[in-house]
Parts: C-alpha cells; sequence; structure tokens
C-alpha cells in the first residue's frame, strides 16, 4: 500500500500536527487521500472538510506543485509522494 | 537577480549598493517591518522554505519582464521578529519611477496573494492570532 506524508502548515499545523503519513490502497487519488486521513483524525475531518467537501480556502500541493480540488481528484497517489495543505498565506 | 529567505536581519544597505546600476534613473527599496498592533511584541514568521524560495525568483523574474526593471531583488526573513525589525527587503531599478513604483508594488501584492509564509503575533512566550 502506497504511503503518503501529509503536511501542514500555519494554523493547520497547530490542529493537525506537522507530519502525518499514512497509506492508503492503490489507485486513491490525491482528494480520496486527503478524506482517509480526515477519516482516522477529527481534528483534521473538522479542519479540512464541510458537508460540501473539502474546504475551498484550503491550499494544496501535491509533490511541491500547487494543486486545485478538481487536480486532486484527478491526480492518483504513489508511494513516497507529499501532500501539503496549508491557509491562505500572510507574507510581507 | 537576489532572492532569498533568511533568518538572520537583511543588509539592506548592501542590497542597494550592490544592485545599483548606472542605467537606473530610479531605485526604489520597500522595507515591510514588524508593527506593534498592540498586545504583541513579535511576530512569528513560518514558511515553506523551499517553495517560498522559488516563489520570490519567480515572482522577481516575472516582475523584471513585465515593468522593464534592471533588476528586482526580494530577501524575506522567517523566525521571531520583534517590534520594529525588517520582514521583507524589495530593492528594485529601472530607467524612470514610473516603472519602479509599479515594479515594486507587484512584488509585494504576489508575495502577500500567494508566497507560502505565515505571521503569528507573540506576546512574551504566549502565541497569539495569526495575522489574515
Amino acid at each position: 500500500m502506497p504511503e503518503v506524508t501529509i503536511r501542514s502548515f500555519a494554523k493547520l499545523r497547530e490542529k493537525l500536527g506537522e507530519i502525518n503519513k499514512i497509506s492508503v490502497a492503490d489507485g486513491v487519488s490525491v482528494y480520496e487521500a486527503i478524506e482517509r486521513f480526515a477519516e482516522n483524525n477529527s481534528a483534521a475531518k473538522e479542519e479540512l472538510f464541510s458537508p460540501e467537501g473539502l474546504k475551498t480556502y484550503i491550499i494544496l500541493m501535491f509533490n511541491r506543485e500547487r494543486i486545485d480540488i478538481d487536480d486532486a481528484k484527478e491526480m492518483k497517489i504513489s508511494d513516497g509522494d507529499e501532500i501539503v495543505l496549508y491557509p491562505p498565506v500572510s507574507g510581507g | 537577480m537576489v532572492t532569498a529567505m533568511q533568518k538572520e536581519d537583511i543588509n539592506i544597505a548592501a542590497m542597494i549598493n550592490n544592485a545599483r546600476k548606472n542605467e537606473d534613473g530610479a531605485q526604489l527599496v520597500f522595507i515591510g517591518t514588524v508593527r506593534d498592533d498592540g498586545n504583541m511584541d513579535a511576530l512569528e514568521i513560518e514558511a515553506f522554505t523551499p517553495v517560498a524560495e522559488k516563489d520570490l525568483a519567480e515572482i522577481s523574474a516575472e516582475a523584471i519582464t513585465t515593468y522593464n526593471l534592471h533588476y528586482a531583488d526580494i530577501v524575506h526573513r522567517y523566525g521571531r521578529l520583534s517590534v520594529g525589525e525588517n520582514i521583507v527587503a524589495i530593492v528594485v531599478g529601472a530607467s524612470h519611477r514610473e516603472e519602479a513604483y509599479e515594479g515594486s508594488r507587484f512584488i509585494i501584492e504576489k508575495i502577500k496573494e500567494k508566497v507560502p509564509i505565515w505571521k503569528q503575533e507573540l506576546l512574551g512566550e504566549v502565541k497569539g492570532d495569526w495575522v489574515d
């Protein structure tokens, strides 16, 4: 089963922890991997999901490239992949 | 082109002197600093550093092309920064002031929109709100 790293920053890091590793079934999408993570983590479920799905303000990266929710539903997980979740930025 | 994420303070005088070109008719410096918003004495600046460094380089390159700048140097800090400290310095040079102003403004707005950097208010060791 592929193992994926889920890394979080800022407010999400405080709630979810900086790094989580989960194993998922072969063939699952990035979006489904985040759903699996939330199924087993109540803080993740509360922070990441609304009844409509993944909260739209959350920014996603997959292997260091920004992706949107539609991409996340298409892209498949391979062993060693990294998903990054973070809230809107505030630099400068 | 100089772009960097760093913990240590920014040597802004060196940035200015190193960047200056004879073709410059305008050299513009923007410095973002830690503002005292009350009930805080510092900010913790968190960054996804490898991505932030890549983003700063891309923003600099885009600004140079779009606004016909001679250079667009950007240094952003992370870690704990006290009130009054430098957060970010942007030094741009152009033949004319219009390009320099517009290019500098473009860069800081892009940083605020895109680059994975966050600020959390601190009062002593007590963590406060995340800055929107």
